[in-house]
């Protein structure tokens, strides 16, 4: 077990690394760093002064170094249209973003399951009276996920005015996000799920079951607790997909968390902000696949058997 | 998960479903709720992004939101006239020094008074360039503060300067102590009605009424600012009674808003005049005949009845509204006439052979319809052979180019505004010398200074007269209409509407029981 | 359809007839935009001030007008061509670029295929929409810019497979022999192995198109994409989302040409990928199944 959390640790700093080095990469390719971090308005002599200050001007090796250090110890330049810590800014908008994204990923496990439940349960028959939520499952996956927001603002928000559409204001504001959210969860889960519950009422076990009398809720139970694994292999997947997908979903709703403020601070040209969002947003990305992964080993111990995941 | 059937999956599924529609039929509350429990939802269009009143000069939003937590000394009353707020009096004893004498209850939250020493330390943080505080730029002549005794404090400029405390209705006043221990732009703790429950950098602001306030108690108790970016949701925010009040609403949305039965729609012109800037003293604007084309080339009433949906009605030529003291009745404007724009534009050398090309610059989503604005401008120009391609930037990359580093684009959109109503006040943006002008007209100038030295309204009149009739004839601007302004509010919030674009909760109430 | 009962691939996919509607709807898409100019009835970019606003059928405009009365049909029939171009071209960028390294790293095998290994592996580690947008960001904003940062996120995809089916044809006898013969190594990978991952190819390529487009499509709705005044579908929704009060179909009808195109690219994807498994191509396209087929789609 050991080796095996060591193993995915080692493959984490890597993937760490690299993400970090992208940022890094672009941002000493795109010009002078400094002039993009220096508030409107300033001069050559504080952009100077401010390029020393964060140490533009060292040799690119030394940043590169510094970099990793800053990154660690969350040392950003302070955001422009906030006057303050940027990481701060973002840390203040987190809860918003975790809110947002466990609802959303805890409504798409409801919808998976049911669309799989009803698809995969009869076993292959049944036709299209099974596959139906499959055909809702694929349309969820053709539809840009800001067009489903902006369709659910419309008929729920400004039409039936049922539900609010904008900012978080108090529980009901979350479900038209969450749902938004949730549409570009569902598909991948629903597919493996459901194509591994047939794959698992085919398999001799539940044939037996099934010839010995067993009710069918019982079988079912048992199919579906054996065709979890890779349910859950894309679960850790989509759980990271989650993060990028709120920069869209929160932009469509006006919700306030990292993925909204990402947008607005480019839209402001607030480019340390935007520099602190993304590294954070990246790491975070990396530290939950990390963390899906150890779950993951914990589940099957024939994972951390293995000499490793392709 | 295993030990749940399929049926059961389903169930809890619609369960979940169902209860969090539930909720959110619970929550949407009324207004008329909300009136009960003494709450109001104000809905802000952007973030408020530094609680420092120094640092900021939004005033729709930030000054908004700080105006109820910080006194200053004076305040612009809703009719906009100056009144009192931390000061009870003023006068100005010699001509460059302005004396103030301040309530004698005004004090902190914290019990600190706010004291003539305190507007000292005010004054002093302001003007120290090393703070660099947004708000410093507003004081070109303030030089300082000198404490008379414990309740009378005098502010010294460097010349003659009547509009100082129209100036001062935005400077807001910190506790010198506090301030040394906390992070104004995190933190607040003022002198105000009301004080911040909750805060975090770009989310909701929650205020509530601060039960030791030395001034009137404020009418109602429990202030939410929603932050609203989306225009659309402002709009059904109001519409579902989500939020009781709302400002600077886009007039496309004004039928709607009307013929709902809960809403008051308040309509009326601003005092901020919107044109587009030329660039008179670089570039093809430099020639009076492209000016004047440019004049002819769009047809303002096209826009006002469309994108404006006839809120407003094209200036005569003008630079000013009519609330102005000064505005000169006898103008008409430039009629639409694309014919003569395209001579015009030839006799300057202009022709399908030699296009026109024009930057055409906007700050984006800072002004109602703005963007669409610019838009509906540019396809004229182009009619007329003019090809206007469309910058649209960020408000404060749009304020640095045109008056620091003095690189206004060729035509650029914006609205100006004088808050004392003076015409002196906002032709001072257009005398040569100005950095807001680009326009160095000797005719006019002239004009606008001799009126603003005289004591002969009668004299001074003719002057301003004049001087609208020179800048009608040279153009520095694209002359266009005045903004309109669209506020919202539920039927039984109480508001007095401004001309200008302070949301102040503490000047609504809820009206009894309707 | 259950009648016929053709293939496995019928009662495996559901949508297995539908590749050919699939086929359909993506060359009536490709074929309206590239005649736009001749069926359009107005020019996209011009005002009807005098009619903002209207809606389906007034004024003798049939899909209506937006807020600064421009032909909403007009614009439609306009607007895909933003979101085709660069999604064919950074589907072409990602796609050689992906399908080259991975006969590089797949031929060779050594340290080129453990590096380019790993680099996928990092790539795949990160959300493709904050690549995007960091490479934006810093990197400055221009179609040029908008094509590679989608053939970016794109080319692990290609170079997974490639890779994978090159590995398993190099072991082959054929091959084996070429080498032996002292045939250059560049020449044979290109004369024996790209023919046999040329459909697999062509399968990834499908299916990232729908990826493509609607990155394009999210980006410019973010602002970040095509700009105002273009006829672009993503841009249209996000202009149109201030007014649905008013008039919904300003947003509503662009986004319904985004999905009829995503869904099209997908239905053939799926289609041609099954197909694939169908005749025999079942060790590659095994594959497939976890890492593109997959209509990958950006939230």
């Amino acid at each position: 077990m050991l080796a095996f959390v060591l193993r995915r640790l080692g493959m984490t700093l890597v993937a760490v690394w690299g993400a970090l080095s992208a940022v890094f990469l672009v941002l000493h390719t795109s010009g002078d760093p400094a002039l993009m971090m220096a508030p409107v308005g300033a001069d050559e002599e504080q952009i100077a002064a401010l390029s020393h200050a964060l140490g533009y001007d060292r040799p690119i090796a030394e940043q590169y170094v510094a970099f990793f250090g800053d990154v660690l110890r969350g040392d950003f330049p302070d955001s422009l249209t906030f006057q303050q810590s940027a990481l701060h800014v973002v840390w203040e908008r987190l809860p918003a973003t975790l809110t947002l994204a466990a609802t959303a990923l805890a409504l798409a496990c409801l919808g998976a399951a049911a669309a799989g439940l009803w698809a995969g349960g009869a076993g292959g028959r049944g036709g299209a009276r099974r596959e139906w939520p499959m055909w809702l499952v694929f349309l969820a996956q053709s539809v840009p996920g800001f067009y489903i927001g902006v369709l659910l603002v419309w008929i729920f928000g400004v039409e039936l005015r049922w539900l609010p559409t904008s900012g978080a204001a108090g529980p009901a504001a979350l479900i038209l996000p969450a749902v938004t959210l949730a549409c570009g969860v569902t598909p991948p889960l629903a597919r493996v799920f459901r194509n591994s519950l047939r794959g698992e009422l085919a398999r001799p076990y539940t044939r037996t079951g099934t010839a010995l009398g067993m009710s069918r809720a019982r079988v079912l139970r048992h199919a579906a607790h054996g065709s979890m694994l890779p349910v859950v292999t894309v679960l850790g997947l989509e759980a990271g997909a989650l993060l990028g997908g709120t920069v869209i979903v929160e932009s469509v709703f006006s919700w306030p968390g990292v993925g909204q403020l990402v947008i607005t601070a480019l839209q402001n040209e607030d480019y340390p902000l935007v520099l602190a969002d993304l590294t954070f947003l990246i790491t975070a990305f990396v530290l939950v696949n990390l963390i899906v992964d150890l779950l993951y080993g914990l589940l099957d111990p024939r994972v951390r058997h293995s000499s490793g995941r392709s | 998960m295993t030990a749940l059937g399929r049926r059961g999956f389903l169930g809890l599924g619609a369960g979940a479903a169902l209860a969090l529609g539930l909720t959110g039929c619970l929550s949407a509350a009324s207004p008329a709720a909300r009136a009960r429990r003494s709450e109001a939802v104000i809905g802000l269009s952007a973030a408020v992004t530094t609680l420092d009143p120094m640092n900021t000069t939004s005033v729709g939003t930030d000054l908004s939101v700080l105006s109820s937590v910080y006194s200053s000394l004076v305040t612009r009353r809703p009719d906009l006239s100056i009144g009192p707020d931390a000061a009870v009096s003023w006068d100005r004893p010699e001509p460059t020094r302005w004396r103030f004498r301040l309530d004698g209850n005004a004090a902190f939250a914290d019990g600190t008074p706010l004291d003539a020493e305190a507007v000292a330390w005010n004054v002093a943080r302001l003007l120290d360039d090393g703070n660099a505080l947004r708000m410093t730029s507003n004081f070109p002549l303030l030089r300082g503060a000198e404490p008379v005794d414990a309740h009378t404090v005098d502010l010294i400029t460097a010349e003659p300067d009547a509009d100082l405390p129209a100036a001062l209705s935005f400077l807001y006043l910190l506790s010198p102590g506090w301030a040394a221990r906390h992070n104004p732009a995190t933190e607040a703790m003022g002198s105000g009605p009301y004080e911040i429950v909750r805060y975090s950098p770009g989310g909701n602001v929650e205020l509530r009424a601060r039960p030791g306030y030395w001034g009137p108690a404020p009418a109602i108790r429990d202030i939410t600012f929603r932050i609203t970016p989306s225009e659309s949701a402002r709009v059904s925010g109001l519409l579902s009674g989500e939020l009781d009040m709302v400002a600077g609403l886009d007039p496309q949305d004004l039928e709607r808003l009307a013929a709902d039965r809960a809403l008051t729609v308040h309509q009326l012109d601003t005092t901020r005049m919107a044109f587009i800037k030329l660039n008179t003293l670089t570039g093809p604007m430099r020639d009076i005949r492209v000016r004047h084309a440019v004049n002819y080339a769009v047809d303002k009433r096209a826009i006002t009845g469309s994108l404006l949906k006839d809120t407003v009605d094209p200036s005569p030529g003008q630079l000013l509204t009519a609330d102005y003291a000064g505005h000169d009745d006898g103008l008409t404007g430039y009629p639409y006439d694309p014919e003569r724009a395209r001579a015009l534009l030839a006799e300057a050398g202009f022709g399908p052979g030699r296009p026109l090309s024009v930057e055409l610059t906007v700050p984006s989503g800072q002004y109602v319809a703005g963007d669409l604005i610019v838009q509906a401008v540019a396809q004229q120009l182009r009619q007329v052979g003019v090809r206007a391609s469309i910058n649209s930037i960020p408000f404060t990359v749009y304020m640095q180019k045109y008056l620091v580093d003095q690189d206004m684009s060729d035509m650029q959109y914006i609205t100006q505004a004088w808050p004392t109503l003076a015409a002196g006040g906002l032709y001072g943006l257009f005398v040569s010398d100005s950095p807001y002008a680009y326009w160095a007209d000797e005719e006019f100038t002239d004009a606008v200074t001799e009126a603003r030295a005289s004591t002969d309204t009668a004299r001074r009149d003719e002057l301003y007269a004049a001087a609208a009739r020179r800048a009608r004839e040279q153009a520095p601007v694209l002359f266009l209409f005045p903004q309109p302004g669209i506020h919202g509010t539920a039927k039984n919030l109480r508001w007095q509407p401004r001309p200008d674009d302070w949301v102040r909760p503490a000047e609504m109430a809820w009206k009894e029981a309707a | 359809m259950r009648k016929t009962r053709k293939s496995r691939a019928a009662r495996r996919n559901p949508f297995f007839s539908a590749g050919a509607f699939g086929a359909f709807v993506l060359g009536a898409i490709v074929l309206v935009t590239l005649l736009a100019p001749l069926i359009a009835p107005h020019d996209p970019l011009a005002q009807d001030l005098a009619h903002t606003n209207a809606a389906p059928g007034e004024h003798g405009y049939l899909l209506g007008t937006d807020q600064l009365g421009r032909d909403l049909l007009s614009r439609l029939l306009y607007g895909a061509r933003t979101p085709l171009l660069v999604g064919v071209l950074a589907v072409l960028c990602g796609g050689l670029f992906g399908t080259a390294l991975g006969l590089l790293a797949g031929f060779t095998r050594g340290w080129p295929d453990q590096v380019l290994s790993r680099l996928t592996d990092i790539q795949l580690a990160l959300p493709s929409i904050l690549l995007a947008l960091l490479v934006l960001s810093f990197g400055g904003q221009s179609t040029a810019v908008l094509v590679l940062v989608i053939a970016l996120t794109g080319w692990p995809a290609y170079f997974r497979l490639v890779r994978a089916r090159v590995l398993a044809l190099r072991t082959s006898e054929y091959v084996e022999a070429s080498l032996t013969q002292g045939i250059p190594a560049w020449r044979v990978a290109v004369r024996d192995l790209l023919p046999g991952v040329r459909g697999l190819v062509a399968v990834t390529a499908t299916l990232d198109l729908s990826r493509a487009v609607l990155m394009e499509a999210g980006l410019s709705y973010l602002g970040l994409g095509a700009q105002a005044p273009e006829a672009d579908w993503g841009l249209m929704v996000s202009e149109g989302q201030g007014q649905l009060l008013s008039s919904w179909w300003i947003a509503v009808l662009p986004g319904l040409g985004l999905v009829f195109l995503v869904i099209s690219a997908n239905l053939l994807g799926d289609h041609l990928a099954h197909r694939r498994e169908d005749h025999g191509g079942r060790e590659a396209a095994a594959e497939p199944s976890l890492a593109a087929p997959t209509p990958a789609r950006t939230p």
